[in-house]
């Protein structure tokens, strides 16, 4: 049994200190991983990400995250992803860990990923050099998250998660606006997930949306940004054992 | 020339991304009848209060009433079987 812990768009900033640390203290026993799915800070300054790194120190359970877009906003990821890791916290992008649980391998493969829309309403690569690079962007995170996923199915790890902050779906967008989908995530993304396969798809960035999706290929998406799951994290049980039959009074 | 609300609408919607007290994406923000109407999470109390101050100064000439709330942490986690 697998027990992965997470949330995403905590948005830490210098008033966010001791908002999140008391309600993790007793996640050993809820969880075996704590996966961060992105904009961990509020403006993606090295001194917000530093707030976070002190909440999650000693952690008893690996930490593994992805970046979001609030992330890069200083332009000073590579300093925010420096601060995360000098604190054990595991920064992917387009890279997978494998984690031992109780003997079983799981491998977290994990990319901020980007927008661009889905199939039948979003972006291609064509005409001006920005409206390119903006689907190129999206296409190159889908295939360095596709590299990641691959790498652990050729090593064997059956149990996969993908984590991402945009989303791989549009359910797990529901109640969000229609017409910043095309902000919100992309079929690309989901599409390299069901190539590969995986457990489940973990993603946040969308605040007013739903937790519960699937790609178009069937694999379960959630959706943990903070404000969706309103609290410090949810559990997605993986291998879970079978719950016991429930019984009925003689 | 009175601005279209569309317009101010927009102005302060960027203003809560940009503005560092702020920096949300997730306020939702509507005027109606000489008012604005901020609602949505926020991630702390300071950033809530500070919502309510940007969209003073954004759109002075409107009345404000700011009915975002923090997003609570606090409750236990939900446990989901997915495989």
């Amino acid at each position: 049994m697998i027990r992965v812990a997470a949330v995403g768009d905590v948005h830490f900033g210098q008033d966010s200190a001791g908002t999140l640390r008391p309600h993790l203290e007793d996640i050993a026993e809820h969880a075996d991983v704590y996966l961060l799915a992105g904009d961990l800070t509020r403006l993606g300054y090295p001194e917000e990400a530093a707030v976070l790194a002190r909440e999650l120190r000693d952690l008893p359970v690996p930490v593994v995250a992805v970046l979001g877009n609030h992330d890069y906003h200083s332009d000073q990821e590579k300093a925010v992803t420096d601060v995360l890791e000098d604190a054990d916290i595991r920064v992917l992008e387009g890279e997978a860990v494998v984690l031992d649980v109780g003997g079983t391998p799981v491998g977290i493969a994990g990319v901020k990923g980007f927008g661009t829309g889905f199939a039948g309403a979003c972006g291609s690569d064509f005409g001006e050099p920005m409206m390119k690079a903006y689907v190129r962007h999206a296409q190159e995170a889908a295939d360095r998250l596709g590299g990641a996923l691959e790498d652990l199915a050729r090593a064997g790890i059956e149990h996969r998660v993908a984590l991402m902050h945009y989303s791989p779906s549009e359910g797990t967008l529901r109640g969000e606006r229609l017409e910043i989908y095309p902000f919100l995530g992309s079929y690309l993304l989901g599409e390299a997930v069901d190539r590969v396969g995986a457990d489940v798809a973990i993603h946040g960035h969308a605040h007013a949306g739903t937790e519960k999706g699937l790609t178009p290929g069937g694999i379960q998406v959630r959706n943990v940004a903070q404000p969706v799951i309103n609290r410090a994290y949810n559990v997605y049980c993986l291998d879970c054992p079978p719950e016991p039959a429930a019984t009925t009074g003689a | 020339m009175i601005e279209p609300e569309d317009y101010a609408v927009q102005r302060l919607r960027d203003a809560l991304a940009t503005d560092e007290r702020v920096a949300e994406m997730g306020v939702q923000v509507d005027v109606v009848g000489g008012k604005v109407f901020l609602t949505g999470q926020v991630a702390t109390p300071q950033r809530q209060a500070a919502v309510g101050t940007v969209a003073a100064e954004v759109l002075p000439e409107y009345e404000v009433h700011n009915q975002t709330f923090v997003t609570p942490v606090g409750d236990p986690p939900r446990v989901e079987k997915i495989t």
